[in-house]
């Protein structure tokens, strides 16, 4: 077993006095996929920020590498963790696609030094690693919202982070590019070594991409585990109700959950 | 670049511009008092035309940047440098010296310029502490809200000062319509270190504007500290309005149309949105306070009334012409 990157141990997050969420802890390691399920409003959002410090922890901690985020600088905290928020707010003023992306850089170069021949490669690679490159000039404005997306994604790619948060990355996303977000998470797991953190509400995502699982729900983290020990009818219908079903698909023996219509 | 050399020409024309029109030959020769310079043209252009252009521009340029740092950090496009309540303030604080008769000075200000100073950084602060006790940093909204409402407040302050001591109207009124009459060296002098530091300020935290364009959660995910960025962005354009709005009175509309059209020229990005709007802004004052002295010479005009009813239309046309860039 690797030591784990980012670690939660009896983590408690909320909002002020609301808590979400209690006692969570959680190993993350590198190399692999997490991804976090759970009902609308269960937490999902909240614990993501809260391990990526955007939300300070109410109780117990977060460590990345063994150290804890609480009291960690910011900027160094964004240089190994980051994270591409959900939603993407729509701004009066839209900066360009390589303006956007760019911002990437700023935990390592500062907010006052000029960008460097190295950052700008970095986010030339961003942008061509995400398919993004023939966009550089477009206004952010202009752009559908799939292809917002993947510019969140770039820039998040550009801060050459060793953790990768991702609220809800497949959304706004047709099945191609749902596919293509499949290959890119996994590749930059299993091939670059990265921890992926994500939060989906497709179980079929979840099932295509994740190593392992974790279920939030009723103000907790109630299991963590491979793909084939959460997505089941038994783990699954006391969160999500009665009515849905799980499968194994035809190919490749993996579980499928689909809705079921009430009778 | 281009726009640096325009407003240069800019502000060339307006010194040969007044009740005495003087020629470009004479007023080359006037401004680097070359052998030969006619002495009257000299003191004109030192004495009077100068040290006032050169305050139009600063003033301007350093109105044009609160109001862009302000409608990035709102991300509201109807922000301008007096949404959270400087004008407010300063236009208490020189009603109150106007009315009691104040005297003395500190800093270089005069009586009437220093209580403005003040009551304008008065207001900041306390429009910036309210805001703050929400948690969690002052919110964009409860900023704007607190904004408001104490300008509302301080303007019904400075109503009932004229009412109950009804001597100072005009001199008030025209207080706060702003303009440059009489504004010489001294005024320069004062004003120059604080306008200077603000916006040098407000161009350095461009990449910051940026990153909160996207939202606050993706600022922070790039580790921005977002409390402290906006206490920085507050100070200093709170600081430029402030020394602004104490040497010329409140003059409105050109921090609130000078970014817009620098948007449409340069874009969004504040590395270069931040210097663009400065260059249009001190151009775009440097114009009015000509047409305010030009225009009923030798009598003025507040410069105010010259931004607001050329602006208007100025910025009515853009609107209907590119407009849909604004949404």
């Amino acid at each position: 077993m690797k030591t784990p990157l980012l670690e939660a141990r009896d983590l408690t997050c909320g909002y002020g006095k609301c808590e979400v969420l209690s006692g969570v802890n959680l190993d993350v390691q590198p190399g692999k996929v997490l991804a976090l399920i759970g009902p609308n409003g269960a937490g999902k959002t909240t614990l993501l920020h809260t391990l990526g410090g955007l939300l300070p922890a109410l109780a117990g901690d977060v460590y990345c590498e063994g150290v804890p985020l609480r009291g960690k600088h910011a900027r160094a905290t964004a240089r190994a963790i980051a994270l591409a928020p959900q939603r993407v707010t729509p701004s009066a003023w839209p900066l360009s696609v390589s303006e956007a992306v760019s911002l990437g850089r700023a935990p390592h170069r500062g907010w006052f030094m000029p960008l460097t021949r190295e950052d700008k490669q970095v986010i030339d690679a961003s942008m061509a690693r995400m398919g993004i490159a023939t966009l550089a000039g477009r206004m952010l404005s202009t752009l559908s919202g799939g292809e917002a997306r993947r510019v969140v994604l770039a820039r998040a790619l550009a801060q050459t982070p060793k953790i990768l948060l991702l609220d809800e990355p497949a959304t706004y996303l047709d099945i191609k590019y749902q596919s293509e977000l499949v290959s890119l998470v996994r590749a930059l797991a299993h091939e670059d070594g990265l921890a992926v953190v994500l939060t989906l509400h497709d179980l079929a995502l979840v099932t295509l991409c994740a190593d392992t699982v974790a279920l939030v729900a009723g103000g907790a983290l109630r299991l963590t585990g491979a793909v084939g020990e959460v997505l089941r009818e038994d783990v699954l219908r006391p969160v999500y109700g009665e009515n849905l079903e799980v499968f194994a698909h035809p190919k490749s023996g993996l579980p499928v959950v689909l809705p079921r219509i009430a009778e | 670049m281009v726009a640096s050399v325009l407003l240069l020409l800019v502000m060339a024309l307006s010194m040969g511009f007044g009740s005495v029109f003087i020629k470009p030959s004479a007023l080359f020769s006037a401004v680097f008092r070359t052998a030969g310079a006619d002495p009257v043209n000299v003191t004109i252009i030192w004495d009077l035309r100068l040290p006032r252009t050169l305050l139009a521009a600063l003033v301007g340029g350093a109105l044009a940047s609160a109001g862009a740092a302000f409608q990035g950090l709102f991300r509201n496009p109807l922000a301008d440098p007096h949404v959270i309540g400087a004008s407010s303030g300063a236009a208490l604080g020189a009603t109150l010296a106007i009315a009691f008769g104040a005297s003395g000075g500190a800093l270089g200000f005069g009586p009437v310029p220093l209580c403005a100073f003040a009551g304008a950084l008065a207001t900041v602060a306390v429009v910036y502490a309210v805001a703050e006790t929400g948690g969690g940093g002052a919110s964009v909204a409860s900023l704007l809200l607190a904004g408001a409402a104490l300008g509302a407040m301080l303007s019904a302050m400075v109503s009932f000062l004229l009412i109950w001591r009804d001597q100072p109207w005009f001199h008030v009124f025209s207080w706060l319509l702003g303009g440059f009459s009489n504004r010489s060296w001294p005024h320069v002098q004062t004003a120059l270190p604080w306008l200077l530091a603000g916006m040098g300020a407000l161009w350095l935290m461009a990449r910051p504007l940026d990153a909160l364009l996207g939202g606050d959660d993706a600022a922070r995910s790039l580790g921005l500290p977002i409390r402290t960025t906006r206490l920085i962005l507050v100070s200093a354009a709170g600081l430029a309005v402030a020394a602004a709005v104490a040497v010329s009175g409140i003059i409105g509309f050109v921090g609130l149309i000078a970014p817009h059209a620098a948007r449409w020229l340069v874009g969004a990005g504040h590395a270069r949105l931040m210097p663009m709007s400065a260059l249009l802004g001190a151009m775009l004052l440097v114009v009015a306070d000509t047409f305010a002295r030009a225009i009923f010479a030798p009598g003025e005009i507040p410069v105010g009334i010259v931004t607001a009813t050329l602006g208007g239309p100025f910025f009515l046309y853009l609107l209907k012409t590119r407009g849909r860039r604004l949404a």
